[in-house]
């Protein structure tokens, strides 16, 4: 038996060291989709601007100590860019969890019918609160993470997603821990 | 002598289906443990990873080895036997010259003998190495497709 593997070796080492290659990626891509977290495991935050650091992602992660919370994930698209529209439209308002936006450019994207109405805050329109602004000291705070401008900015929480009153209340929670950020 | 018989066949054959069925029943193993690796395993699950591709590379080296060299072996033989006994029978009386080199049929590996028969020197093949034969002597042989099944002393 010995003697056949060695002499069918030199044609069939191949065959081993794809099993090798295979097996390795194969299990990552299997544990990788099993163990991906649900909608309401993770938050997206989308920023229209530049994102400068995505430690935030597992800052604010740590920070939020939300029990179930496993990922925060940081989304942005640059005014300017290409399929700028598009982006915030499908990425931002379509399935993230809370959306930065510079008041600036407020009027140029479609957050009526895309957010929640909120109970608390204070951008209001047409007597409707619809988000929050980001205080300057929370701007300044998170200034290492998004690339602020002179602007004032609003934080949105998607109606999409089901962490803003569906299944968890964690968009809420991730506004108001931004909100209160303090260098 | 005879070297190849229809009940030595038949024991090829039923080697063939056990070695298959003790794949299946290895294979039905190997993914069951892999499932319940994958499906048991916590967040963390770095360790169950890394015991699910151990798994994977050994059940899958396994899986070569058996297919090119143990079922392999067993599977040719087994073709081996069914095509030679189906094959027409050469019954000859032949004058054994000398046992010449090792080669493959059929991904068999049989040794080839001279013998001289009809006034014709031939090669004749014949599985494994028990058979000792005699420079010179004449022999009754029965040959198939090539294989030398039966052979026996040839009678003055």
């Amino acid at each position: 038996m010995l003697k056949r593997f060695k002499d069918t070796f030199p044609s069939e080492w191949v065959k081993y060291v794809v099993v090798v290659i295979l097996s390795v990626a194969l299990w990552i891509w299997f544990f990788g989709i099993y163990h991906a977290p649900q909608e309401y495991e993770m938050l997206e935050v989308f920023y229209v601007g530049e994102i400068r650091d995505y430690s935030f992602e597992k800052i604010a992660k740590e920070d939020l100590a939300i029990e179930g919370l496993r990922k925060v994930e940081l989304n942005s698209a640059k005014p300017g860019e290409s399929a700028f529209d598009t982006k915030v439209l499908m990425v931002g308002l379509g399935s993230s969890d809370i959306v930065i936006v510079p008041e600036s450019l407020i009027d140029t994207i479609p957050y009526k019918g895309h957010v929640v109405e909120l109970e608390q805050g204070d951008f209001v329109k047409d007597g409707v609160i619809y988000g929050v602004y980001l205080p300057e000291k929370a701007k300044k705070s998170l200034s290492k993470y998004f690339a602020f401008g002179t602007d004032r900015y609003v934080v949105f929480a998607a109606s999409t997603s089901v962490n803003a009153g569906k299944i968890t209340d964690n968009s809420f929670k991730l506004i108001d821990w931004l909100v209160e950020q303090d260098v | 002598m005879i070297l190849i018989t229809e009940q030595e066949r038949d024991r090829e054959e039923q080697k063939r289906k056990r070695y298959l069925l003790f794949y299946i029943v290895s294979a039905c193993v190997y993914v069951a443990a892999s499932l319940l690796l994958l499906f048991l395993s916590p967040l963390k699950y770095k360790g169950y990873l890394v015991g699910d591709i151990l798994l994977s590379i050994l059940f899958g080296f396994f899986s070569i080895f058996f297919f090119t060299v143990a079922y392999a072996f067993v599977k040719n033989r087994s073709h081996l036997f069914e095509k030679v006994l189906a094959a027409l029978p050469e019954k000859e009386y032949a004058l054994f010259v000398k046992v010449g080199d090792t080669i493959t049929v059929d991904g068999v590996e049989m040794r080839k003998y001279h013998f001289i028969i009809l006034g014709d020197e031939r090669e004749v093949n014949v599985l494994g190495d028990q058979l000792t034969l005699e420079e010179g002597k004449r022999y009754e042989v029965d040959i198939r497709a090539g294989v030398l099944v039966e052979i026996g002393e040839a009678n003055a």
